[in-house]
């Protein structure tokens, strides 16, 4: 068996194991790029021969933790000494970092390999990483469709099995959206639970690293070794990390009355039939296996997208201003200062980026505040309101990760409404700072599907043992061996 | 909503972006459907309620009074276009004479 088609936790037992060696992997998942990547674009950059000394080096030491020799991939939003930092934008095109992310120097410290950084919408902004200055990533499952964004690249490399894992960063669904369009298990964390002293900055109080990996357990283990304070990122949370990796071994074959909260209101409008049904089966599985099912109401979820786009394009605005050709590598020459500053950026940015800096730019502009971003700000206060109700009613939320499956490449880039609105069931859990997680139910014409699970405010813990239980009553890690072969 | 042209050049300014004819016309119709989706929050009647500017309870974190290491100023500016002794170059800003 090709060992890059095995979840990082197969791969760690083989590894420690010893019948698998890391150059031996590397080599396999190094292997699975060249064939692939030329179709599928996933990657901004591969470092193989990096790669394969890092993993002739381990392979002189003893084994180390669950992640030692496991092969992956960073968003290419992630600072890493190694090669360059694009964030898939024209303007970071050569931009090199002098230093490592705080989650990429924990990796480096736990013996994972990095193997290359992948492809995004420029700057975290899309849903279909079809926004990316350097070219569309396609979806393994059909290349004629997306593999969502704007963490596209991080999931289709984790589908296509080049990596025993990915980092993605999730702003409004960044992680979860693509996740469940590749048919892989994607988790946002709770708000501040990840350093983020490294990432590029798009919308600095939603933003939020997380996993994308082939199972539940791997994220479990994925996040152990990234979450925690960091002195270096003064909106990480002083909380202590639960060994989750640990915890999930000893998964109950059928937990004590789970109650799955459902916003029936909410999931109600433009979700396609093909979703639809699929969710109902989740839930159905989920009954029969002795959950109850309880109605909830999030009354302002159907403000959750307007206020998105206002918070997220207001602090976007704010963070990408030190983009002005003086200090970022790139430089649009003009006599005049002002004028360098407007060629540069004009140039440097795309369209989407630019579309976003001047949404956000209007709405924090004078006499338009109040109306718009204070009122946005208080969207987040009522939904808040309306989670901790739902959650003094149930253990965990249920809904579909995105309104749609994988749509076709195209299919919506002329109208970015439409293209912010597969982010309606993801960007409530932003704008409230929870933890949620897209795992995959089934394959349904040829492509996957997935559910997302929401819940409280640092529970992880509760998050990951849903998500493994409900993992296993869907019997899922079949399909998707079938599906990627 | 519509946005007038005055109102995309005021923005363009303030954003240090220049449009040229086609992207402008596109990009305005573009922002005036995102806004006439987002004026749905007007409905909401919200007076009262505080505004949630951070989800985390806000702290000021405090560290010891001590000197650290930091990032060597040839590795920060090496991604500089143009620098030089140490210093950013950028093209003259302020007119001979005007300097103190």
């Amino acid at each position: 068996m090709d060992p890059a088609t095995l979840t990082l936790s197969a791969m760690a037992q083989q590894l420690h194991a010893g019948s698998l060696q890391p150059t031996t992997l590397v080599d396999a998942c190094l292997a699975r790029v060249a064939a692939r990547d030329e179709r599928l674009h996933c990657m901004t950059q591969v470092f193989a021969d990096e790669a394969r000394v890092r993993a002739r080096a381990l392979e002189a030491d003893t084994p180390g933790g669950p992640l030692w020799g496991i092969p992956w991939v960073a968003k290419d939003i992630l600072a890493t000494r190694l090669g360059r930092t694009t964030c898939g934008s024209r303007m970071l095109e050569h931009f090199r970092s002098p230093y490592d992310a705080t989650v990429v120097q924990r990796l480096e410290e736990a013996g994972a390999i990095l193997l290359g950084k992948s492809n995004m919408d420029e700057f975290g902004m899309g849903s279909s990483t079809e926004n990316s200055a350097f070219g569309d990533s396609r979806n393994p499952w059909d290349p004629e469709r997306v593999p969502g964004g704007s963490s596209g690249g991080s999931a289709a490399a984790v589908a296509a099995d080049y990596c025993g894992f990915a980092l993605g960063t999730d702003t409004g669904g960044s992680i979860r959206q693509p996740a469940a369009f590749c048919g892989v298990v994607g988790l946002k964390p709770t708000y501040g639970r990840v350093s983020r002293y490294g990432q590029v900055a798009f919308a600095s109080s939603l933003d939020q690293i997380g996993p994308i990996t082939k199972c539940v357990e791997d994220a479990a283990l994925v996040l152990q070794a990234v979450a925690g304070h960091d002195p270096r990122d003064s909106t990480s949370l002083r909380e202590a990390v639960p060994q989750w990796g640990t915890e999930l071994e000893s998964v109950p074959a059928a937990p004590a009355a789970v109650r799955v909260g459902v916003p029936r209101n909410f999931v109600q409008h433009g979700v396609e039939a093909a979703v639809r049904a699929d969710f109902a089966h989740v839930l159905d599985t989920l009954r029969a296996a002795g959950a109850s099912i309880v109605d909830v109401e999030i009354p302002h979820a159907r403000y959750a997208i307007a206020a998105y786009y206002i918070i997220a394009t207001a602090e976007a605005s704010s963070n990408l201003a030190r983009y002005d050709g003086v200090r970022y590598t790139r430089r649009e020459d003009a006599s005049d200062l002002g004028e360098l500053y407007a060629r540069t950026r004009t140039l440097g940015f795309g369209r989407e980026v630019k579309r976003r800096i001047l949404l956000g730019t209007f709405v924090l502009s004078s006499g338009y505040y109040d109306a718009y971003y204070l009122r946005a700000q208080k969207v987040r206060t009522l939904l808040r309101g309306d989670f901790d109700a739902a959650f003094a009613k149930c253990d965990i939320l249920a809904m579909p990760t995105s309104p749609t499956p994988p749509f076709r490449l195209g299919e919506r880039t002329q109208d970015p409404l439409q293209m912010y609105l597969s982010d309606v069931f993801t960007v409530p859990a932003n704008l409230a700072g929870l933890p949620a997680a897209s795992i995959p139910t089934a394959v349904v014409d040829g492509l996957p599907l997935g559910v997302q699970i929401y819940a409280p405010a640092l529970e992880e813990s509760r998050l990951l043992h849903a998500a493994a239980w409900l993992q296993g009553l869907l019997g899922f890690e079949r399909l998707t061996h079938r599906g990627r072969a | 909503m519509q946005i007038s042209q005055d109102l995309i050049g005021r923005l363009e300014a303030l954003a240090a972006l220049r449009l040229d004819a086609q992207e402008r016309e596109s990009l305005c119709a573009d922002l005036g459907r995102i806004l006439e989706y987002v004026r749905q929050l007007e409905q909401l009647h919200a007076d009262d309620v505080d505004p949630t500017v951070h989800v985390t309870p806000a702290q000021q974190p405090l560290r010891r009074d001590a000197t650290r290491g930091s990032m060597r100023r040839e590795d920060v500016q090496r991604n500089a276009p143009d620098a030089r002794d140490g210093f950013y170059r950028v093209p003259r800003f302020i007119a001979p004479g005007e300097e103190s």
